[in-house]
Parts: C-alpha cells; structure tokens; sequence
C-alpha cells in the first residue's frame, strides 16, 4: 500500500508542473502590460521600464516562470499589482474559507446522496423512489447561488429561523453548505442508486437472494461495497464542481471566501493574484483527488496489482 | 466473491424460507414487476415528452422573441420601479423599470446561443482531437489525452473564470471560456468510444476494401459513435446555461443592461428584499429550461444507449 502511495504522489508531480505552467501561460496570455498597470495610469515612461525591470517582467517568459515558482515553493505568491499585498497573505485568510464551505459541501453531499441512493435503489419503482428521482432531477437543474437566494428568502425573511448575514454564527453555515451542495448531492444519488441497481442484478446477489439472505444483508453485506467503486469517484469529481459552485454561491450570503478576490482581480486585470489563487485551487483540488485516488485503493484491492 | 461465500456458509437461517410453496411467491413477484416496469417505460416516454416540450418552448420563444415580447427589454422607466407582477406588467418590473417578461423572453434567446455555441465549440475540437487520438493510439494519444487530462484537473467554473480573466468580462468571452471547458469532456467519450469501435469487424473490412484512414474515421467511426456524443452534448448543455449564469452573476459574464438570466439575478439579488419576484422568477425560468433538458438527455441516454440502462 505505500509503494502504491508513493507512485501516486510521483505521478502527480508532472500534472502539477502542466498545470501550473498553463496558468502562467495563460495568464501571461492576459492583454495589456503588466508593468503599465503596476505603475498606473499617470506613470511616465521611465516608472514603466523601472518597474519592469524591478518585476521581473522584462525577462524571457521562461526565466519569469522559474522566478515565479521559486517563489511558489517558498510560500511567495506574489503581490497583488492593485493592492499591493502579498497574494499569500491574502489567500491565506480567504482560501481555508471556500475550502472548508467546498469540503463541507461535498461532505453533506457524499453522505446524503450515497444514502438516499441506496434507499431509493432498494426500493426501486416505489413512490419514494419516484419522489427521490423527481428531486434529484430538480436538484440537477438548479443553480446553486439561486438556491441560495431561495434559501435566504424562505428560511432567513419569510420564516426568520436563521440569521442573513454569516459573519460569526455557526448555524450560518447551513444555508451555504445546503446551497452549494445540492446540484452534488443529486448527482451522487443518481449514481449510486443505477451503480446499486446494476449490482443487484448481479447473478451473485441473486444468489445471495436465493439462498434466503434478508434484503438488509445483500444489500449492505454483498452489494454496496461493489457498488460503491464508481461512486466514490463520482465523489472526488464533485469536489471540483462544488469548489466552482462555492467561489460562486459565496456572494449570495457574503461568505468572505476567495470567489469575491478572484472576481475583483479578475476585472482589474491583476494578473498576480488571478494567477496564484487559480493555482491554489487547482493544487487543492489535485490533491483531494489523490486522496480520494488512494481510498478507491482501499476498497478496490484490484488496483494496486495493476 | 470469496467473502460472499463465507458468509453463505456461516449462515444458518439459510433453509428458513423453504417452508411455503415458492413457485406462486415467484409468479407473483414476475408479474407485477413486469407491470411496474411497463408502467415505467410508459411513465419514461411521457417524460421524455414532456422533456421534449419543454425544450422547444423554449426554442419557439427564443425564435419569435421579438414578436412575443411586449416591451423593450432594455429602455429603462424609472417611473415603473420594482412593481410587483399583474396589470400591465405581466410579471412585473426589475430595479430600474425594464419589464420583466420581457427580459426574460430575450434571455431565452441568449440561454439558447450559450448552450448551441458552448457545444458547438466542445464538440468541433473535443471530438477530433478523441477520434485521433482513439484511433491512431500511441504517442499521439498520450499526448493528447495528457493535455485533457490537464485542462481536466481544473474545477470547470474556475478554467472558465481563468479563461474569461484572459479574454476579458463580455458574454461572447464568457461563451468561449465554458465552450472551451468543454473540449476535453468530448474528446474523452469520443476516445473512449473509439477504442471500442476501432477493433470492429466493418472497420477491419472498410480498410481491407482499401479504404483510406481518412475515410474510415469520418464515414466509419464518427457516424457509430455520434450517439454518445449527442448524450453529452444534450446534458452539457443545461450545465453550460448554469455555468455562464454563474459567469453572469459574478459580473464577470454578460454585462449590463444585457438581459442574461445570471446577471439578471445578480440585480435582482439587491433587492431581494423588497422586490423577491425578480430573483424567484428570473431562476424558475433556468431550472425549467435546464429541467427539461435534463429529462430529454436522460432519455436519449436510455433509447440511444441500451448499454447505459440501470
């Protein structure tokens, strides 16, 4: 199991080296000159070449992508060209924020969804399972922040149940997670209730079946752990979705995550901080992918031999 | 399987169900699960109608947009302010006085332009770059697989957010981010399709007619393969409506006073409050499209692909 470990964790490195040099790339791609919009717009020629020189940016662009990754390595994410803070200084008070609101997201909707699979596909055809097929449907075609909207509108203005802005209180964090993890939670159901279904129609369980075990034994005894192979890479896919859906959903409850920073940079062209928080969130979530990688091992011993 | 086994042994209520006579349980069993399952084929067609319904509502309005439209859907009337649905306003009017069926019936037909061109673009690169890289194999294909498998290991929303910082916040940019996201989603399926049509019988005889590689993949490989790609591209296209939304509601997609359904949600979030049916309406109207896109995509997935059936 640790060699397997090993390998993985190698094997991720030159995805990681692609990945980033495409964000560079990328956002080298950006119009405009970087060193322009550092020194501003009343800046004379001089303060622009000045400014080049001291960025950096006057380098072939392959010197500049060292320059930055050392950087990188050693915790420097650059500086915002319009605040002029450091990105990692920033990144650091936001980023656990759509993190943990994405990870609790995916949580919820793991547990949920895989749940509710099960129980809609031991009861296939019933109304439940009508009912859970219906919602998931719904669930799939609605956008998470208007959920979010719908959210504060029902239980926070018509009901007051709950506060509307999410600034210490915990009970706050019902309403994003619940938003942000809908679309999700109906994907993963919909997955394990037809990974359930093609099980079951294994001549194993039927056999199972046949030699008298009760539904509950066949069900959580024989099939959910085959079952559950496709599922939980369903899952880690999710992740991603649901780290897109959080950067999104956040400005609904003014939750202070990145996705507020990122937009803001985003239409004033500062290039640094575009760059860094999208390799940030990328590297996160190659890496949650990893570990749900390695669980796939856990339950499925067949991997590791190939 | 050994384990399975070991319980089966281990278990010694294993002759306890013996006791009455099994072959009319069975029979019983038989029968109404044949009638449940036709009732769901039936229930499935009407769905799948219905589905269909939706969509080309929805079409029709974005077609006749201009003629189903009552009033300009950007003049402002700073007279006609937040008011509530009913009277002249059919379903009432946004922050500054457009009114609102209006804008969503035009938004229709930029929801319509999102989806087409999203797929449009997905499917003219994804599914070349699949069909090569699944066909020839080799290096060509690690590399291209590679490079999917690159753009792949970005969340989607955050690709398209990098794509649009680089090209600039308009619609037609946002357009082109998520269809770009869309590419290695097609070239996945379309390789994975071709490896398994590639060793086929037809294919063996098409080159042995003397067909040349060129042939064999546009007229051969390409026509056996378009149904999983039709799947994806019907069941992307809800995903690409709520993912420009998305742009749309950041500011960073369609920008004002373009009436883009997630940027007229995000005007609408502001006065939540005091004006609700802006933001509720303006959503119902994403989830039904995406509703019935959903429902016809999970039905062609059915009827196109008896491999896929739960």
């Amino acid at each position: 199991m640790i060699k397997y470990i090993c390998k993985r964790v190698i094997s991720l490195l030159p995805v990681l080296i692609v990945v980033s040099m495409l964000v560079f790339l990328v956002v080298h791609l950006m119009p405009g000159d970087p060193a322009r919009i550092i020194a501003g717009e009343m800046a004379t020629e001089e303060d622009v070449e000045r400014i080049r020189t001291a960025y950096g940016l006057d380098l072939p662009l392959y010197r500049q992508y060292f320059n930055y990754m050392r950087g990188v390595l050693k915790g420097d994410l650059g500086t915002s060209t319009r605040t002029h803070r450091a990105v990692s200084e920033e990144l650091a008070i936001r980023f656990p924020k759509t993190f943990q609101l994405a990870l609790w997201a995916t949580f919820v909707a793991a547990v949920l969804g895989v749940g509710i699979g099960i129980l809609s596909s031991s009861m296939r055809y019933s109304v439940l399972d009508n009912v859970v097929s219906f919602l998931a449907l719904l669930g799939l075609a609605t956008p998470p922040f208007y959920l979010g909207l719908m959210c504060i509108l029902f239980f926070c203005v018509n009901l007051g149940w709950l506060p509307i802005s999410s600034d210490v209180a915990r009970i706050a964090l019902i309403l994003p997670v619940a938003s942000v993890s809908a679309r999700s939670l109906a994907v993963i159901a919909r997955m394990t209730r037809s990974s359930m279904l093609e099980v079951l129609g294994q001549d194993y369980i039927m056999m199972a079946k046949a030699q008298g075990f009760s539904n509950r034994k066949v069900v959580f005894g024989c099939a959910l752990k085959n079952a559950m192979t496709t599922v939980i890479t369903t899952i880690g896919l999710q992740f991603g979705v649901l780290l897109g859906g959080a950067v999104v959903t956040e400005k609904v409850f003014g939750w202070p995550g990145i996705g507020d920073y990122l937009v803001t940079a985003i239409k004033a062209r500062d290039f640094m901080v575009v760059q860094s928080t999208v390799l940030v969130i990328a590297l996160s979530y190659v890496i949650v992918n990893l570990i749900v990688d390695l669980l796939y091992a856990l339950i499925n011993p067949k991997i590791k031999l190939s | 399987m050994d384990e399975n086994n070991t319980i089966l042994k281990n278990d010694d209520s294993l002759y306890e169900r013996v006791e009455y006579d099994p072959a009319e349980e069975v029979g019983e069993i038989v029968k109404s699960n044949q009638l449940r399952r036709m009732w769901y084929s039936y229930r499935k067609r009407k769905v799948a109608v219905l589905g269909l319904g939706i969509v080309i509502v929805y079409i029709l309005i974005a077609i006749f947009a201009t003629y189903l439209a009552p009033f300009d859907p950007i003049k402002q009337d700073l007279g006609n302010m937040l008011q509530t649905p009913g009277g002249e306003h059919l379903l009432g009017t946004d922050e500054v006085g457009r009114d609102l069926l209006s804008r969503l019936i035009y938004g229709t037909r930029i929801s319509m332009r999102i989806g087409l061109q999203t797929i449009v673009i997905g499917f003219c690169f994804g599914t070349p770059l699949g069909l090569i890289a699944g066909y020839f194999g080799g290096k060509l294909d690690m590399l291209i697989m590679r490079a999917m498998d690159v753009l792949l290991s970005f969340p989607q929303m955050l690709l398209a957010m990098l794509f649009t910082s680089v090209l600039g916040t308009s619609l037609d940019n946002a357009i082109l981010a998520v269809g770009l996201c869309n590419i290695p989603r097609f070239a996945r399926t379309a390789r994975s399709e071709t490896l398994t049509v590639r060793g086929s019988e037809y294919i063996e005889a098409a080159r042995a007619l003397g067909a040349k590689n060129g042939r064999i993949i546009t007229s051969h490989v390409l026509i056996n393969i378009l149904s999983p790609l039709i799947i994806l591209a019907t069941l992307n296209f809800g995903n690409a409506i709520i993912t420009c939304a998305g742009l749309g509601f950041m500011g960073i997609g369609a920008q004002p006073p373009t009436p883009e359904w997630g940027a007229m949600l995000s005007n609408g979030r502001q006065y939540l409050l005091i004006a609700p049916h802006v933001t509720t309406i303006t959503g119902l109207v994403i989830m039904f499209l995406v509703l019935g896109l959903n429902l016809m995509g999970d039905v062609l997935r059915d009827v196109l692909d008896p491999k896929q059936k739960d």
